[in-house]
């Protein structure tokens, strides 16, 4: 049994349900899409009290199953106008999943800015938010730690979140109790600040009671045997998702000056973004490698990364940072990226998003490409809201509208993840399909050979990776398991029947990912969005990118067209 | 950072650590437990299942104890892994609350 939470922001009532068998492991990003099309809340206003706040761990939340402790975030996305779920390591699904909480919802929105406490013995308080506004994240989590002590963790709204900028999210801490891990897009920062919530602080306590745990350690201790046995994973554990930057580069899919090339450097070795670079000047300088950002995790892909006296400049330096906020900039250097990284962290925000917005405002002739001075002063701006940062945190679309921009990297309103779909193209079909807006999250098969493949066969490929990843987000697990999870259903499904005294069989996965993604495609639909609205922006279709004079492909009457015979609709 | 074996664990050995760790890196002598620190995954589940409050994350183990860090690593090469639950020393209870036991160590 697990308790879910619900709170009233209003009058700060609160109301327990009790989660049996099949509703604790039917989390995450299942969770969140039932409760929102059924509750109504596509036709809300995001920012708006109407529309909830849930929080969802995963059914093996406060174990130490390797890359299943994430916490998803749900609402209806201030960015988008679609549905929102935005997941996230650390230890806060962690903390829940201890105090045996399946999740909580926060409704309504308070009249003063609050923060919550939920202790393990259940105890849920409210207490005076103002000593943390407008201070940045680290700072807020020093705070927290010296009034509650080391054994909590905590949900944070940043700065931005606080003025409801559309590019904030929400930061949970690391198993250091850095504030870096973050469910980042869509604005879910925003809906945070929009009901004056400044931070949740959950104790950790111990392993929650299963239906039968020793079997449960068992699943757990096969499961990691079996990641062990991965080169994928290793090369994650040593090299973190920077690897991915060796590979979008070689084949010129990586985003560089805000689209408008696909290579950085046809130099292997003169690309300093990718994970074999970053890996030698980190180790070289005392930094570390194979950081866990769940407490078990033993994919580590997470790093500490250091400047050139071993001070730490950020944690973790990731992929899609150095895309977005890196080459896509016209950045060259993982110094560069990792001090921005590191201010955009302390406010909270997306990296996908700014990357993208400061792109933008590159493409326009605020600044040449590859200045980095101007991003910091920018992100400055942002950090202190003053009019150009307000106007900044509204992410790439808006900023790209305001200015007459035409090149503007977003579907449905959110930016594109770091990979050029003219490349990498079933990423891009992913990404064009989701509900969730552009996000490689939603089906990521970057290494898939696409070249001479019709699109009806991208589409298969893509929504196999979708409903695998829609499965996964539903149970708490990083995708970047994959391997192992994909390839050995029985044992999920097992650990699953065992952790919760279900009796599912090996096709809940399947069946799960594909519900999943119908029920967000409805919830979409009655927010007014069509398939015009997966359409990608003009200039990938009309402009050739180097060095592969790849244009894209596929556009959305055909992909939809697929997509739907696949589905038999 | 590795998890280490303390004191308090010297003529106890409940061994409930055991049941939670997900890489086996408990390493089990006569009267005493210690874990691996390059097994260690350093999820730290295993240190609120201690009854007898042992385990600690090698950053926080208290002065006067730091000597456990390097005994952890040396008996982990010497000693079998545990790798399930047994019954705790017959007199666990009687020790439990004891401290400054190394003494009574026996490899």
């Amino acid at each position: 049994m697990r308790k879910y939470l619900h709170i009233k922001l209003s009058d700060r009532s609160i109301s327990a349900q009790e989660f049996h068998g099949e509703q604790i492991v039917r989390a995450g990003r299942y969770f969140i899409a039932r409760t929102l099309l059924e509750g109504g809340v596509a036709a809300v206003d995001p920012l708006g009290p109407e529309n909830p706040l849930i929080f969802s761990a995963g059914p093996f939340a406060g174990t130490n199953f390797s890359n299943a402790n994430r916490l998803s975030v749900g609402c209806k996305s201030p960015l988008t106008g679609g549905i929102k779920e935005s997941n996230a390591g650390g230890t806060f699904g962690f903390a829940l999943g201890q105090s045996e909480l399946a999740g909580l919802t926060l409704h309504g929105a308070s009249s003063e800015w609050t923060l919550i406490r939920i202790t393990k013995e259940g105890l849920v308080t409210f207490e005076d938010a103002q000593p943390y506004l407008g201070r940045g994240n680290e700072e807020c989590a020093r705070m927290l730690f010296d009034k509650y002590g080391k054994k909590i963790s905590y949900a944070l709204c940043g700065p931005v979140g606080e003025r409801l900028g559309l590019i904030a999210g929400i930061a949970f801490a690391d198993t250091d109790g850095r504030p870096s891990r973050l469910a980042a897009r869509g604005g879910v920062g925003a809906v945070m600040g929009a009901k004056r919530i400044k931070a949740i602080v959950v104790d950790q306590h111990k392993m929650p009671p299963f239906h039968d745990r020793k079997k449960v350690m068992g699943a757990v201790r096969e499961y990691g045997a079996r990641l062990g046995r991965e080169q994928a994973i290793d090369n994650f554990k040593r090299f973190g998702t920077a690897t991915v930057g060796d590979f979008t580069n070689y084949v010129g899919g990586l985003p560089v000056r805000n689209f408008s090339v696909g290579q950085l450097t046809a130099d292997r070795d003169a690309f300093k973004l990718g994970g074999a670079h970053i890996r030698e000047r980190n180790l070289g300088r005392g930094g570390q490698t194979a950081h866990a950002c769940m407490p078990g995790c033993m994919i580590e892909c997470s790093n500490v990364y250091v400047d050139a006296q071993g001070k730490e400049l950020v944690s973790p330096l990731e992929y899609e940072t150095l895309g977005l906020m890196g080459s896509n900039c016209g950045l060259e250097d993982p110094d560069d990226v990792a001090r921005l990284n590191g201010a955009v962290n302390d406010m909270g925000v997306d990296t996908i998003e700014v990357g993208a917005t400061l792109g933008v405002l590159m493409e326009a002739g605020h600044a040449a490409f590859g200045d980095a001075d101007y991003m910091m002063a920018a992100l400055e701006d942002i950090r202190r809201g003053n009019e150009r940062g307000r106007l900044l945190a509204e992410g790439a679309d808006r900023v790209g509208k305001h200015l007459g921009v035409a090149r503007v990297p977003v579907i449905k309103r959110q930016a594109i993840s770091a990979y050029d779909p003219r490349v990498i193209e079933v990423t891009g079909i992913s990404m064009m399909l989701t509900a969730q807006g552009a996000d490689h999250t939603a089906g990521n098969l970057p290494a898939y050979g696409c070249k001479d493949k019709t699109t009806a066969e991208l589409v298969a490929a893509s929504l196999g990776a979708q409903v695998a990843a829609a499965a996964a987000d539903s149970l708490g697990l990083c995708v970047f398991g994959r391997s192992v999870t994909d390839t050995n259903p029985e044992l999920i499904v097992g650990a699953l029947n065992d952790a919760h005294g279900t009796n599912l069989d090996a096709s809940f996965l399947q069946t799960l990912g594909r519900e999943v993604l119908e029920l967000e495609w409805a919830f979409n639909r009655a927010a007014g969005f069509t398939e015009a609205d997966d359409e990608l922006p003009a200039f990938f279709y009309e402009e050739a990118l180097r060095p592969t004079g790849n244009t894209a492909r596929h556009g959305s009457q055909a992909v939809n067209r697929c997509l739907r015979e696949l589905l038999g609709h | 950072m590795t998890f280490v074996v303390t004191d308090a664990c010297i003529r106890c050995r409940y061994t409930d650590c055991v049941d939670v760790c997900p890489v086996d890196c408990f390493h089990a002598g006569p009267n005493f437990l210690v874990i691996d620190p390059e097994g260690c995954v350093d999820c730290g589940v295993c240190v609120p299942e201690c009854p007898a409050e042992a385990i600690y994350a090698e950053a926080d183990v208290p002065e006067g104890q730091r000597e456990f860090i390097a005994l952890n690593a040396e008996l982990a090469g010497q000693w079998p892994v545990l790798d399930a639950r047994e019954a705790p020393l017959p007199d666990a209870e009687e020790w439990k609350a004891v401290r400054h036991k190394l003494q009574h160590l026996q490899r």
